[in-house]
């Protein structure tokens, strides 16, 4: 176990993407609302939706779900720092020979594989949370200053509105669940790393859009890419009750506060077959990476 | 004498090159062991097979462990470097440090902190900034600082200059080595490493053509400086090698007794140098 957290602090060491993307875009975010603070507060800009004013509790209402928003902003950014995390993993230091100094180290090629995806199954779905929910809460904190500026009262339109043990509840789930969903893409990343000695990117692409066309040509079918789309396109109606994520989404829209923990709904996604297979075709890609870990020949 | 490696017919094939053709060698507790020779010959894979990098045929035991199937117990009392180009160059020096720390059971940290003290490597340096004789003081501090009973080197000092190459050597025998530790180079650089080795193998297409200690090379092997009119009555003894130097005609003698060469011209203990060239030529006949 302290050689798995040393050996992920070291992933954190090579690939700073990890802490810097999300440090930078939040950053970014933070600085961009508060220009448009001064901005709305110097100019009395209107703000228009559709063409249409919209009433300034609406807005608020729309913010109490800052937290939810920013964990959907970072996810989308840091499922990309992941893919090519994954994709250089065991790929860089066979590049650079420094896996030569990796193996000189009385590490097992299987704890060197966990680590890797320790990194992306655990501290990278963490490190997003994380900086969500701080980008949200400066990003409140700017908005309160806004309403102060504007007289009205933070805490009764922003702070007292938003749901924070439902969102955090929430958003755990939804990690979970999605890390668990996308195991198999990681585990065929992290192979793919393992396999490819350059233009690792072809290599992830290739098989499955190989196997499609032929399935196409042969078959007349696409069995294969519509699993894959199903797979891509995510857990979210397998985890969450769908009807109420429409409704939810209709209730922001009118300006109600955001969803509650009855959109939870586990038991299609645990009855259904797609998540078990998933599990399993995780494990065959780690073993294959852990196999080619060990047992690759890299020239000395 | 514990035996630390011990291989009996280890054989490595890519293809149908043989890297390693059934060679049957031991490495003994406390000795400095060169493996020497040309490009291709097979070091680096004998060497590969000892660290449980790859594949083989045969028999190896490394401290009484199977390096295939046991690799990482093996390593804990094993140390190499490979070249100097392997450490990662995105490392910091007081990351490699701590890393190794909580990883290797046998580091000792102000050990390595005391040996980096004496250089002009620094905590906060990248290793990607490093100057390559650094990188290499950097990579002996860390394997100085583990107490293994196996140290493999594999060109430890190709591309340094002739100031750190010395300075490496010195470090390894005045810091490191203590009489019970193991070490195994391989180099091209021979004469460098010459005067401390204690056993001596050398090998060309997979096989194993000289496996000795180091004190035997004064009783087995003589140098004659023969002069001109006695080369020809010399040269009916069967020497291993023969070349001309200064007007004078210099053959190497294997196994021939001292006294039957002396009416010829001077002798010597051939360098090692001398010794592999004219081994690598039999061999390749």
């Amino acid at each position: 176990m302290k050689t798995l957290l040393a050996l992920v602090r070291r992933e954190v060491w090579e690939h700073t993407a990890i802490w810097l993307v999300p440090a930078v875009l939040s950053v970014l975010l933070v600085t961009v609302a508060a220009i448009a603070s001064v901005k709305v507060l110097g100019g009395g800009v209107n703000i228009m939706v559709d063409g249409h004013g919209v009433e300034t509790d609406q807005i608020f209402h729309g913010l109490s779900n800052l937290n939810l928003a920013m964990v959907v902003v970072f996810g989308l950014v840091m499922g990309v720092v992941a893919t090519f995390y994954l994709l250089d993993c065991l790929l860089a230091d066979r590049k650079d020979r420094s896996i030569l100094f990796w193996k000189s180290l009385p590490i097992s090629d299987l704890t060197t594989v966990l680590s890797k995806l320790a990194t992306a199954a655990v501290l990278i779905p963490l490190v997003t949370v994380c900086a969500a929910f701080v980008t949200a809460f400066m990003l409140m904190v700017v908005i309160s200053v806004d309403l102060l500026v504007l007289g009205g009262s933070p805490w009764d339109m922003l702070w007292s509105q938003v749901p924070y043990f439902s969102n955090l509840v929430l958003v755990l789930y939804a990690m979970v669940v999605g890390v668990l969903w996308y195991l198999p893409l990681m585990g065929y990343l992290m192979l793919v790393s393992a396999f490819a000695k350059r233009a690792v990117m072809v290599w992830a692409v290739l098989p499955p859009l190989v196997i499609s066309l032929v399935e196409k040509q042969f078959m007349g079918s696409n069995n294969f890419a519509l699993m894959l789309s199903e797979r891509m396109n995510g857990f979210a109606p397998l985890a969450f009750r769908t009807d109420s994520l429409e409704s939810m989404a209709d209730a922001i829209d009118r300006g109600h506060a955001g969803p509650g923990l009855e959109v939870i709904n586990a038991a299609p996604l645990l009855q259904g077959s797609g998540l078990w297979l998933g599990l399993v075709a995780a494990g065959v890609f780690i073993a294959g990476a852990v196999y080619l870990r060990r047992y690759r020949d890299e020239s000395i | 004498m514990t035996q630390l490696v011990s291989a009996r017919r280890l054989s490595k094939s890519y293809g149908n090159f043989k890297a390693l053709d059934s060679i049957d060698f031991s490495i003994a507790e406390g000795r400095i062991v060169g493996l020497i020779g040309p490009n291709g010959a097979g070091k680096t894979t004998a060497l590969k097979a000892i660290l449980g990098l790859t594949h083989f045929d045969g028999e190896l035991e490394v401290l009484g462990l199977d390096p295939r199937s046991q690799r990482h117990e093996v390593m804990q009392q094993v140390c190499f470097i490979a070249d100097v180009a392997v450490l990662p160059r995105w490392m910091r020096v007081h990351q490699a440090l701590s890393l190794l720390e909580t990883v290797h059971p046998r580091f000792d940290r102000v050990k390595a902190e005391d040996f980096l003290a004496r250089t002009d490597v620094r905590m906060q340096s990248k290793i990607s900034a490093l100057s390559k004789g650094m990188v290499t003081q950097l990579h002996l501090a860390l394997v100085m600082a583990i107490d293994a009973r196996l140290l493999v080197l594999d060109e430890p000092t190709l591309g340094l200059d002739i100031l750190f190459r010395k300075e490496f050597y010195r470090a390894l025998l005045n810091d490191y080595f203590d009489g019970k530790r193991t070490i195994l180079i391989t180099t091209h650089q021979v004469e460098e490493i010459e005067h401390l080795l204690t056993d001596l193998m050398f090998v060309n297409h997979g096989r194993l053509v000289l496996d000795m200690p180091m004190d035997e090379l004064e009783t087995r092997y003589t140098e004659v400086s023969a002069r001109p009119e006695q080369a020809d009555a010399l040269r009916q003894l069967g020497p291993l090698d023969e070349q001309q130097s200064f007007g004078r005609t210099v053959m190497l003698f294997e196994d021939r007794p001292r006294d039957s060469l002396i009416e010829f011209g001077e002798l010597r203990t051939p360098s090692i140098t001398d010794l592999f060239v004219a081994k690598m030529k039999v061999s390749r006949k």
